[in-house]
Order: structure tokens, then sequence, then C-alpha cells
């Protein structure tokens, strides 16, 4: 008998020498306003991301290490949250269900969410991209007040533009300025949308995500700003009109913000986005999918071409044409451009490459 | 001191007192007196030089293209321009002088591949155009393409498209509830007219049904987002500004229209130009929300602002082309527009809007032909309220109010879209062959980059082929006509030889309260004037 008390007094003591699991009072979250420390792995990387859960929702994961990033549960492929265990951890190949998001959610920085935060650069694009989502049948945005403005960019596709949600002057995920659509096999395809805002004078947007770096100003006629004239003279101008697309749904590779996307001519011609992309060799490829037609109207428009010279500006646009068609590579691809290049500069000049390939901000 | 020869000393005085008398009489002469200045005579106001190519329709139907631009003078247009016999014409021949009197209009048009949009002319245009030109003239006033439809006793005014759509970059998109019925077939037969001066651009047009239940009505809101009304009734109160009880005025439908007091229209001023209709609800059943309904169409202040205004000006081509072309003027004319114009819609007591704009809704123009059913769909003060105070404020005497009246109930309804089947476009000749127009279908289908360009005098008939045209027991079908497009005003000559304004329009309260000015004085026979007078069609 004594024994078994002996026993059980040392299984009494043990216990209480082990402690299991996390103390409130050791657990920062449960001592002050920051969330727990995670570590986060993203698709596609090979290192973790380290840093304070800020918030879980239906969307994904907002963490922050350097900068605020969000990460789409799609993209999440693990995740590790310091002093708490496989209740709060996300394994390789896990669905993660609702429930561990909401156990997520009660340890992060705003267990109530983002939505009624400001939004941020990085928060921008998923926001924007479940915003959109009723948009991609092209229908709804014309139902919406979408309307298009300006020419079918080789780089940018279609911008169709929401008058009201301009003159309200907010950066709105699920009502934003500007969609993109282009057609794809022949049907009109939501790529991304964009954002732009009014400023009168001198005066800056206040709280404006991104600003300025990834804005850029088309306040001028429309065709300059589809490219047709060179001779941008804002100077007089006291109304500025701003814009950054967001390249929610086709992925930029020169980054979600960047206003070109290069990406779109090897989709328009059912090719697969090389990892790094060509400015020149996919400027090429857009010339198997409309961007011939878009470089001769381009030339017509800057009376470039003329009468007299119609024939053999349009034998080069071709002959660049046939070349890229014939193309299985980039480089190739690229050479086929710069042969366009120079066969019309030497036709019309040099300042003609200065209207193929513009330099306006913004346009890589 | 010298001595003048033989000047004696009364000389001297006499000398002296004449030039006293003299220097009082040049004194008088060159005293400086306030002369009020009066504009110069047209006839004096400089040449103004447009570079967008124009073209210029002719009394005789002929038409006259400068591609490079020409100089608008004294008396007519010049420069370097190729005439054609009719608009769509191979053959021209050269001229260089467009008097003034021999145009029955100018407008600006797109030399431009990138930006202007893709056009797809009905075939008929060509014949229509020529057709209609012998009674151009009598055409007075324009707005926007209107169709008709036949509702038993002949071709009837059911709605009118995009009135203030005047640029490209204005297009507008508008939804209008009609009476149309579809004939034994289920098809709905609608007449698409050009009764206006004006190049009309329709990107497209469908036909929405909406099945709700017998005895209630679908309307549009104030953002033409579909609404189904319920328990609509009579407002219990209603004053304007001035102090009048308008509801009398307002409580039926029967054609008393409410304007704006004169001693209103009178007293408006720079930084105050508006009007304002108080309406109240009492006794409403629970809810978070009304509507205000409302049967109304705009009154011609806006036409004089367009015509005397943006277009009456010699400069009027320039500033259609290159000032609307412009991102930056574009956003600015909305911004003042949207300020202005349209009714807004404030609710006592409630919050600010979530939107942050100083209303809590705002109803766009209408335009000044058709008479539109809306409803503005409002918050109340608080959950539950039951009570309700809306100021309705506009700029003086730009509404004609047929009636209104408030829903406490409504409702989102699902909605069927018909699209467009056919366009049977009537040649004008001797044959009348009618004819399906398949590229005018298919320009229209799609709000897309393919428009259907139109000219004044020619209309056509658009068929919908609904699918189920019964209504099951204890519904209704309402219709409404879905379409969207933008116009070009064409300058009349007479705008151009007689021009309103002397100076660059801008967009303010100075060129409203101008507009305002011109409309308080000539309302009657503008009124007589532009709704008898259109361009007979064809």
């Amino acid at each position: 008998m004594m024994k078994r008390i002996l026993i059980a007094l040392a299984f009494v003591g043990g216990a209480g020498c082990f402690n299991h699991g996390v103390q409130p009072d050791s657990f920062g979250p449960a001592q002050g306003p920051d969330g727990a420390r995670v570590a986060l792995r993203v698709q596609g990387e090979s290192a973790d991301r380290v840093g304070e859960l800020i918030a879980v929702d239906s969307i994904g994961i907002t963490i922050r290490d350097q900068r605020m990033i969000r990460v789409a549960w799609s993209r999440v492929a693990a995740l590790d949250v310091a002093q708490l265990g496989d209740d709060y951890d996300i394994r390789f190949g896990e669905i993660v269900t609702a429930a561990k998001r909401a156990r997520l959610a009660l340890v992060s920085r705003f267990p109530q969410g983002l939505s009624h935060l400001p939004i941020t650069i990085d928060s921008l694009i998923a926001e924007t991209e479940r915003g959109t989502r009723p948009f991609s049948d092209r229908r709804a945005a014309v139902t919406a007040g979408y309307r298009r403005v300006g020419a079918d960019f080789p780089g940018m596709g279609e911008h169709w533009l929401n008058v009201q949600a301009l003159l309200k002057g907010t950066v709105d995920p699920a009502r934003p300025t500007l969609l993109i659509y282009a057609d794809i096999r022949g049907q009109p395809t939501l790529l991304g949308a964009g954002f732009a805002v009014i400023t009168h004078g001198d005066s800056a947007p206040a709280d404006l995500p991104g600003w300025p770096d990834r804005w850029h100003e088309h306040s001028g006629l429309l065709d300059e700003e589809s490219g047709a004239r060179t001779d941008h003279a804002h100077d007089a101008i006291t109304t500025h009109f701003w814009v950054m697309h967001a390249w929610t749904v086709l992925e930029n590779p020169l980054g979600p913000f960047a206003a070109d996307n290069w990406a779109l001519p090897y989709v328009r011609a059912g090719r697969r986005v090389p990892d790094r992309v060509d400015p020149a060799a996919s400027r090429a490829l857009s010339l198997i999918v409309g961007g011939d037609d878009f470089v001769r109207d381009l030339l017509i428009d800057t009376n470039l071409r003329t009468p007299s010279n119609a024939r053999v500006v349009d034998s080069t646009i071709n002959a660049a044409r046939s070349r890229a068609l014939a193309s299985s590579d980039d480089t190739s691809l690229s050479e086929a451009w710069r042969a366009l290049c120079d066969g019309l500069s030497r036709i019309l000049g040099a300042q003609v490459v200065a209207l193929l390939e513009p330099s306006h901000p913004g346009h890589g | 001191m010298a001595q003048l020869p033989s000047f004696n000393r009364s000389m001297r005085v006499a000398l002296i007192t004449s030039l006293a008398l003299a220097a009082g009489c040049f004194h008088a002469f060159w005293r400086t007196n306030p002369v009020a200045l009066s504009r110069p005579p047209a006839g004096t106001i400089g040449t103004v030089t447009i570079s967008t190519p124009l073209k210029a329709h002719l009394v005789d139907g002929s038409t006259v293209i400068f591609r490079k631009g020409a100089s608008i003078g004294h008396v007519a247009v010049e420069g370097s321009g190729e005439r054609f016999a009719f608009a769509r014409s191979a053959t021209s021949r050269p001229v260089s002088v467009v008097p003034f009197d021999s145009i029955v209009g100018l407008e600006t048009f797109e030399g431009k591949q990138l930006t202007a949009q893709s056009v797809v002319v009905s075939t008929a245009a060509t014949a229509l155009t020529a057709a209609a030109t012998v009674g151009l003239l009598k055409a007075i006033f324009g707005s926007c393409p209107t169709v008709y439809a036949d509702t038993g006793t002949g071709p009837m005014l059911e709605a009118e498209g995009f009135s203030y759509a005047i640029a490209p970059l204005l297009e507008q998109r508008d939804v209008d509830p009609l009476h149309v019925r579809p004939d034994h077939d289920g098809v709905v037969h609608l007449e698409l007219r050009n009764e206006a001066l004006e190049t009309h651009y329709i990107n497209s047009i469908e036909l929405i049904a909406v099945s709700h239940p017998a005895g209630t009505r679908v309307v549009p809101d104030q953002n033409d987002h579909l609404v189904v009304v319920d328990g609509l009734r009579a407002l219990d109160a209603a004053h304007d500004r001035s102090g009048r009880d308008v509801l009398p005025v307002l409580s039926s439908s029967d054609g008393q229209l409410f304007a704006s007091a004169a001693s209103t229209v009178t007293a408006a001023h720079d930084g105050d130009l508006e009007d304002w209709i108080d309406v109240e609800a009492r006794d409403l059943p629970p809810g978070d929300s009304v509507a205000v309904v409302l049967r109304l169409r705009n009154s011609l202040l806006n036409t004089v602002l367009l015509y005397d205004g943006m277009l009456g000006g010699r400069d009027a081509p320039g500033w259609l082309d290159a000032n609307l072309q412009r991102i930056s003027t574009a956003i600015d004319l909305a911004e003042w527009y949207t300020r202005t114009m349209g009714m807004r819609a404030f609710v006592d007591g409630a919050p600010r809007a979530a939107s942050g704009e100083p209303w809590h809704a705002r109803l766009g123009d209408v335009g000044p032909l058709a008479f539109r059913d809306v409803a503005i769909v409002l918050p109340r003060p608080t959950r539950d309220a039951r009570s309700i105070r809306v100021r309705l404020r506009f700029v003086a005497d730009n509404w004609r109010i047929d009636y209104a009246a408030v829903a406490a109930s409504m409702s989102r309804p699902s909605s069927t879209t018909i699209p467009l089947s056919r366009v049977i476009v009537r040649t004008p000749d001797s044959t009348g062959v009618a004819s399906n127009d398949t590229a005018a279908v298919a320009a229209l289908r799609e709000a897309d980059g393919r428009y259907l360009e139109t000219m004044p005098g020619q209309r056509m008939t658009l068929e919908f082929a609904s699918s189920d045209a019964s209504a099951a027991h204890g519904t209704a079908t309402t219709y409404l006509i879905a379409w969207q497009g933008w116009y070009r005003e064409w300058i009349r000559g007479r705008w151009l030889a007689e021009p309103a304004r002397t100076v660059a329009w801008t967009p303010g309260d100075g060129a409203m309260l101008a507009a305002l000015r011109r409309w308080q004085s000539r309302q009657s026979e503008m009124e007589h004037a532009f709704y008898s007078t259109r361009v007979p069609v064809r």
C-alpha cells in the first residue's frame, strides 16, 4: 500500500515538473497585441517566410516580416506556429478546414480580419482577385457600368473603364476603376484590373496603396495614351489621371503592378509563358495574334505610313509576322522583332523605334 | 519780359480770358464717361482654325470632308475639302469654301485607327441619308436615339437613349422600362429612330424581361439596377423651395408637370443654382429602406447648355474633338456634371452614405423627350423608422416631374436577357424592300468595339424573340430596353454664323447660370420648336 502511495506521489510530482502545452503568461498573443510567430512556406519557394501572424480569413494568411504579405490559401504549402502544436500547424499537402482557419485567426493580431483596415499594396492583389470574380463574365461588367476605352494593346489588352468608380476616387477592390480583358481563343477573358485616381494641381493622394511608385499618368489625348503620339505635353494640365494596373488573373512576369504584361501574347498564341519573358520576343509573338494590325494602325495614326510607302511598310510588317510565326524559341522571336524595328527605321526614320517600344512611365 | 507788339492790356485780358475759356472747353471735351460695352458683332469675331478632320453635311444632300481640318471664318468654312454627292459615294471633287448657309450640320470625325471605335454601318444608310436631307432644315433640335413601339394605338415614343453622351469617352448605358408586348409569335418589335441632327453610335441593344407578381412594378433604380416595388402609395407631403405645395401636381401621372417656380429660377445665382422638393412619407411599415418612385424627364435646360454653351462658339468642333478626347478635360467635365446636374437625394437624419458622397443617392439626367419611370432607393434614418423626409435637390428648372410616390417594400428581381435577333431595314426607294441587316445585328449584340452608326432620318425595326410570351397566373412580365452608345451632335451652320459665345466654354456655375438665363428668356419658343420639329424618318 505504502509503495503504491509513493508511486502515485511520484507521478503527481512528476506531472508538476513537466508542464504540457503553453501557459498564458508565456504566450505572446495572450500578453499583448502581437499575433503568434509563424513560419510560412509558400508554394514554389524553397525557404520559409518568418514573421508575425497578422490575419487569417477565407482568402488566405497575412503575415508581416520585413513587409506585409498576403498569401492565398491556394499558395500556402505549410505553416508552423511557434509554441502551438498540430492543432494549429499546417502540414504539406494538408487541406485546411474552416475550423483550423478559425483557430488560427484567434492567435493572429487581428482575429476579426482586415476588412475594415485600409487596403495595402500587399493585400490589393488578393482582394481585387476576389472582388472582381463576378466580372469574369464581361456582360456582368457591362451591366455594372464598365465601358471599353482605347485600343487593344499587345501587352495590355483592352481597358474597360467605370466612370462612376473613377469619380468616387477610392480604391475599391470589388469595384476597380478599370478591368482588363483580352480575347483569348475567341472569348473575352478577364486578365486583371486597374485603379485610377484623379488629382488636381500639385496635390497628392493620401493613403493610396503603392503611391507613387506603382502609378503612372494618363492625362493626355486618347491617341497619345494609345501610343499614337509621343509628344506628351501635360505641363498645362491641372487635372491628372493616374493609373495602376493589378494583374490578378494573368500573372505578370514583370510584377503584379507593372503596366505591360508580356505574358499576354504567349497566352493569346496558346504558347507556354516562359519563366523569364523577353519583351522583344513577346512583341514579335504579338504580331501573329493581332499585333500586326496594331503596329500598322499606330503608323497610320502617326502619319508615318502614307500612301506612298504603305506597300513597303506593310510588306516589312508582314515579313516580321511570318518570321515570328516560324520562330520556335524566344531568341529567334527577339531577332524577328529587331529585324522589324531595323526595317521600319530604314523606311521611316529612327524615331519609329520610340513609337514601337514606348518608354512611357510604367509601360515596360 | 519782352513786350508783345500791338498788344495792349485789354487785349491781353481778352486773350487770357479766351485761353481760360478754351481750356475749360477742352477740359469738358476730354471728360471720360462710362459707356456700357456690348458684344462685338458676329462678323468681327476672328477666324478659328480647327485642326481635327471635319465633315460638313450640306442642304443639297452632299457632304464635304476636310480631312486636315479647316478655318471657320465669318461666313464660311474654308479649307482643302472633298465634296461627295452623297455621304458614302466614291467620287468627289475638290472644294475650298463652304458658306455657313449651305451647311445643315458640321461634325468632327475620327481619323484615327487606334482610338476610333470600330463602326458597322447599316446597309441602307447611304440612301436614307440622302432621302432624309430634304426635311433636315425643319429639325431645329435633336436629342439622341429614340425607340417607338406599337402598343395598339400606333407608334408611341417609349424611350430615349444616352441623352448626354456627346463624346466617345462619355458613352453611357441606359435601362428604360417599356410598355410593349410580344406579338402572338412571342416576338417583341421596337422601332429605332434617328430623328435628330446627330450621328448616333450605338454599341449594344438588348431586351430585358422580368417576371414579377401582378400588381407590382419593375423600374430601374438610380444605378440602373432593377427593382420590384410593391405597395406603392402617395406621398404625405411635398413642398418645393419656394414653399409651394406640389403634392397635387405629383400625386398622379396625368400630364400635369412639376416645374420650378419662376421666383426660384430668377433667384438662382452663382454659388446657388438650386431648387428642391422636400417629400415626406409617414406610417411606413417596418424596413430599412424606401423607394421614391418618379415619372420624369428633363426640361430643355441641358439642351440649351449644350447648344448655346458647349457648341455655341466657332471653336465648337475643336472643343468637341481636342477637349473631349483629352482624358483630363473629359474628367473635369464629368466631375462638374455629376456634382451639378441630375437629381441628388438627401435623407433627413440618415447617416452619411458609405460611398463618401455627400448625397444618399444621385439620379442622372434622363433626357428631355421621353418620360422615364425610375426609383430612387434610399436608406431610412434608422431601421424600421416609420417616417422619412427626403430633399430632392437639382439645378432650378432642370426637371419636369409628372408623378412621385413611395414604396416601402422592394426586392431585386431575377431577369432574362433577350438578345436582338433581327434588324429589319426597309429601303426608302419605291420598292420598299425590307431586309435583315445582319451587320447591324452583329454590331448591336455585344457592348464591344463594334457600333451601329445611324444618320438623321434613319429608322429600323428591332426584333427580339421572346421565349415565353405568356405570363403565369398571378404574374406579369415587364420588358425593359438596355442600350449603350454615344452620339455626335451636328454643329448647325446657323450656330457658326451667329455664335452664342465668343470666349472658350468652361464648365462651372457661370456657364450653367448663363444657360439658365437664356433658357428662362426663350422657354416657350424653344419648347414649341423642340417638340414640334423632328427629322422625318423614312
